[in-house]
């Protein structure tokens, strides 16, 4: 168990150091460095040797690789040169718009899923079933961006129930808030259930089919105690494996609805970063939501693993 | 054991056809011109000159509609073979090469996947500037990570069989082995994955699109004219419809066609063996 726990945090490790590589790399390659970007078409040779040099560009590459990679450990991430903030600053404001939004729309994305997935396996072919199955076809298809554009049209635009965007901090005033937020989080819960709900249903089905499962009806256990303390604890695992992740990956996955919404978060901030050509932020960016995509992988596995042991040793990739 | 038919994969088939041919219909021949202004038929309903009425220049919908389909179709064709391609090449490999090598290009494909797909589009972006080309190559950086792990897992699965181990014995190539002895049996699969990979290419694409890094004006793509009539929101909401329902369609019809088909292989090859 603590040989496993070792690996699984080195191999976490590798990862987070194989993405910061990429993104140094992927950042070197663009046309037109850090310096030129930021000047942008107002700029002689003489401003931009100033600038390279104060950016410390006209040193050697691996110098640079050093500093990048003692910034990272140190939460010294560059300086946003469109904000003219540090990229941490940045981040950690945004994350407190994202991160809440991103939160409750995967945990009522699990709710959703688990409670329809669980009867559509439970009566297979039925009407929920059928229902479910349609919606979540429905939905994975849905551009996230149209379906914000038609609940605005109807919830602000004609029965003008909500603002047509825009943010309220919580602390501010909290009724508003939750009538800026409502319309942004029903849509990230329509992306979210789709794929969860899929993976309740199919782990439901083969939960249902194990032998131990028919043993415990045998034994003449209420169905409904059957499926809900017996068969959903071991179906949950792959859904909350994959619910963590999807947290995580929203962190950065926000991007359009925040845009339609107005409402400043990190995927707006990256938007912007990318359209500025901000080219600190982007890595920033980058590197925070992959490194969380990255622990919440392990967390989610450690914390599974303590609460079934019985897990394969090796199951689950990343 | 056999099922009832293959509703997915009709209405798949169908929905999909539907938009392709609006798109193949716009390349050879389209009611207007899509980028033909006329500023004295600003914001026309339907009509039986219009079908899907004109936008904020007074364009004709229905030409754009046709016109962006096709692009979509056809950018999303390229971008998912060209990333399948590369995918492949790279599980290939993966699966081959010797540990250290396998290890670091697996780890390498994880360190993909731990990107948002938007977020890794948008970086692509970020570094290959913006237009329809740079909008391709993004969609097929983010479908290389996917393609890489299916076939890797299948490779390594195949190493395995019988028959396998009997081309080798002969001392086969390789590569020979590879292509003649293990793409065959695992095609299905990478059909099916295909397929589907197309769906969410198109709506990767018109994300970008919507985000104004895709198709520049004054062409026409899905996910610009939604952007467009985000401006109209209040005075013309209907001007929303024309370019989402054709998407939603479109990807629905796709993602129908990969499951329909996912099932109608599977079961074929089952019954085969």
């Amino acid at each position: 168990m603590f040989r496993q726990l070792l690996r699984r945090i080195l191999a976490a490790f590798i990862v987070m150091f194989l993405v910061s590589l990429a993104t140094f790399a992927a950042l070197e390659v663009v046309p037109g460095n850090a310096a030129i970007v930021s000047l942008g078409t107002e700029g002689n040779v003489e401003q931009l040797a100033a600038l390279e040099a104060q950016l410390g560009l006209d040193r050697p590459l691996g110098e640079r690789l050093f500093d990048y990679y003692s910034g990272l450990i140190r939460f010294d991430w560059g300086t946003s040169s469109y904000y003219g903030q540090p990229v941490w600053t940045l981040i950690s404001q945004r994350l407190a718009v994202t991160f809440p939004l991103a939160l409750a729309s995967v945990l009522l994305a699990l709710l959703i899923a688990i409670t329809l997935g669980t009867v559509a396996a439970v009566r297979k072919g039925g009407v929920v079933d059928i229902i479910s199955r349609s919606l979540v076809q429905l939905a994975s298809a849905m551009p996230s961006f149209w379906l914000s554009l038609l609940l605005l049209v109807l919830f602000s635009s004609v029965l003008r129930l909500v603002p047509m965007g825009g943010y309220v901090s919580p602390a501010e005033d909290f009724g508003a808030y939750l009538n800026s937020i409502v319309l942004p989080l029903s849509v990230l819960v329509v992306g979210e259930t789709g794929p969860l709900l899929r993976l309740v249903r199919s782990s439901m089905l083969e939960a249902i089919g194990e032998d131990w499962y028919t043993a415990a009806q045998v034994k003449g256990l209420r169905k409904g105690r059957v499926i809900v303390s017996y068969a959903l604890r071991s179906a949950l695992t792959a859904p909350l494996t994959s619910a963590g992740t999807q947290l995580a990956k929203l962190l950065g996955g926000t991007a359009i609805v925040e845009s339609v919404f107005a409402l400043p978060g990190m995927g707006r901030l990256f938007l912007t970063a990318v359209e500025m050509r901000d080219l600190q932020l982007v890595q920033g960016i980058v590197i925070f939501v992959s490194f969380f995509v990255v622990l919440m992988n392990l967390v989610t596995d450690i914390v599974l693993r303590l609460v079934n042991p019985a897990l394969e040793p090796d199951g689950g990739g990343l | 054991m056999r099922r009832r038919g293959n509703p997915s994969l009709f209405i798949g088939l169908i929905l999909t056809l539907l938009v392709a041919s609006l798109g193949i219909i716009g390349v050879l021949h389209s009611p207007y011109d899509p980028e033909a202004m006329n500023l004295m038929q600003r914001f026309n309903g339907p009509s039986l000159e219009h079908p899907f009425g004109t936008d904020h220049f007074g364009r004709d919908m229905l030409s754009r509609v046709m016109m962006a389909s096709g692009t979509a179709l056809s950018s999303a064709l390229v971008s998912v073979t060209l990333g399948a391609l590369a995918g492949i090449a790279l599980g290939t490999l993966a699966a081959l090469a010797p540990r250290w090598l396998s290890t670091l290009v697996m780890r390498l494909v994880d360190a993909l996947m731990a990107f948002p797909t938007i977020l890794l589009a948008l970086m692509a972006a970020a570094i290959f500037g913006r237009g329809l080309l740079p909008s391709v190559l993004a969609v097929c950086i983010s479908m290389v990570p996917s393609f890489s792990r299916l076939t890797q897992a299948m490779v390594m699965e195949g190493r395995e069989r019988l028959s396998i181990k009997a081309a080798r014995a002969y001392g086969a190539p390789a590569w020979r082995i590879v292509i003649f002895h293990m793409f065959p049996p695992v095609l299905t699969r990478l059909v099916t994955q295909f397929t589907s990979a197309i769906g969410g290419a198109v709506l990767l694409e018109s994300s970008l699109s919507f985000l104004g890094l895709g198709v520049q004006p004054p062409s026409a793509s899905l996910g610009m004219m939604l952007s467009e009539a985000r401006a109209y929101l209040l005075t013309y909401p209907w001007q929303v419809l024309p370019s989402g329902i054709t998407l939603l369609v479109l990807v629905l019809g796709l993602n129908l066609l990969g499951d329909g088909l996912g099932s109608l292989l599977t079961r074929r090859s089952a019954d085969g063996l």
